[in-house]
């Protein structure tokens, strides 16, 4: 839900246990406490997808949490984050855009170990956009009061044993029936790519087939298709910017296009009968879809630089359910 | 019952033998990545086995119909 400073200020003084998204001001206005946070100025809401500055996200953990545990990572430290996830419980993680610990999670994540035996969720914290330049991606631990840049905040929730926590990813894009795109070499940027097999310039790909790059390339993981949105094309390096790295022969495809985002956002999630723990959306969604103003399903949370359901993703809503089991 | 490590079925599954499409994300990613993991350092086969029986064991509640399906 949407609130004010002083509501939040309530609800930390009742000692609630939250998860924020808010603009940088308000989130140093606050008081230390049992909450981690994140800058973004973007939310879904029960109203639409709104801009605020001046109100702040608010996720409360479920009263009936067994514990609760508040951490900031350094890239060095990121590993750990799956081995000290609870193994009944979830683990809520916020990385600052364009960070080191951005990128090192985005390559690497999947190789930590355990990391699909837990529940891993979260975002990558941003910024409003017409502030690019001068104000930077935070996070925030309110245990100590700190926020960093360069570092990840994590929450980690253990539940009792009569409960569960599962994780979906709605992906409103499915690879389109064009070329097949693989990169020789993994990373944010590429140049040299093969389509069908045969090396060509990415960047010239782009430009002669008049791509739409609102549109990401969509690769199939095992029946889950994973998205790497566009960032930029870099004229003057003939380089393709992404916002989530690709990875070394990888298939991939360019996503089939998308009319009416909203709509489809309400079919893919009008089967959750139950509002989920914890959301979030991608802001490629929020703009490229005119979600302003538009609701999606029941769903609210931020919206968010990135996603995570396990390693980071592009151009997802990401959900958190929990389950009363027995 | 999730089967042994022996089972023929987990090496065809972690060699990207059995096209097979789950239907949560951690399961997609999860072979995903150990296919990847494979195709790089074939040495880790019974690592990439474990791993995904570990998998299955923990979540068995969840995808009892993909391993009657792949293990029947």
């Amino acid at each position: 839900m949407l609130a004010t400073i002083e509501d939040v200020k309530r609800l930390l003084s009742e000692g609630k246990k939250l998860v924020l998204a808010a603009d940088e001001k308000l989130l140093l206005s606050l008081p230390k406490g049992e909450w981690i946070a994140g800058t973004i100025p973007y939310f879904m809401t029960d109203e639409g997808g709104k801009v605020s500055r001046d109100k702040l996200f608010v996720n409360e953990m479920p009263p009936f949490l067994r514990s609760c545990r508040i951490g900031l990572y350094d890239e060095l430290q990121l590993p750990e984050i799956a081995a000290e996830s609870p193994d009944n419980g979830f683990s809520i993680v916020i990385l600052p855009a364009f960070s080191k610990v951005h990128s090192e999670y985005a390559m690497n994540a999947a190789s930590y170990e355990g990391i699909f035996l837990k529940s891993i969720i979260g975002w990558v914290s941003g910024i409003h956009l017409s502030d690019s330049g001068t104000a930077f991606p935070q996070v925030f631990a309110g245990i100590t009061g700190e926020s960093a840049s360069n570092k990840a905040v994590v929450m980690h929730v253990e539940l009792p044993a009569d409960y569960r926590s599962g994780i979906s990813v709605v992906n409103i894009f499915d690879r389109g029936a064009g070329d097949e795109i693989s990169f020789p070499v993994g990373g944010f940027q590429a140049e040299g790519c093969f389509i069908n097999g045969e090396r060509k310039n990415f960047h010239d790909y782009i430009l002669e087939r008049k791509i739409d790059t609102r549109l990401p390339l969509v690769a199939d993981f095992c029946g889950t298709m994973v998205n790497v949105s566009i960032q930029a094309l870099l004229e003057k390096e003939k380089a393709v910017q992404f916002y989530a790295p690709v990875f070394e022969g990888v298939s991939y495809s360019m996503a089939e296009p998308v009319d009416n985002y909203a709509a489809k956002f309400n079919v893919a999630v009008s089967s959750k009968a139950v509002k989920p723990a914890y959301a979030c959306n991608c802001i490629l969604n929020f703009l490229y879809g005119e979600l302003e103003g538009k609701k999606t399903g029941n769903i609210t949370g931020p919206i968010t630089f990135g996603e995570i359901a396990y390693q980071l993703l592009n151009q997802t809503m990401v959900l958190l359910e929990i389950d009363k089991v027995g | 019952m999730v089967p042994s490590e022996s089972h023929p079925t987990w090496a065809r599954l972690v060699k990207g033998e059995i096209d097979h499409k789950f239907g949560t994300a951690s399961a997609g990613m999860l072979f995903f990545n150990l296919r990847s993991k494979y195709r790089k350092d074939s040495s880790s086969l019974q690592e990439c086995i474990r791993e995904a029986r570990t998998f299955f064991g923990k979540y068995e509640h969840i995808f009892a119909d993909d391993i009657n399906k792949l293990f029947k």
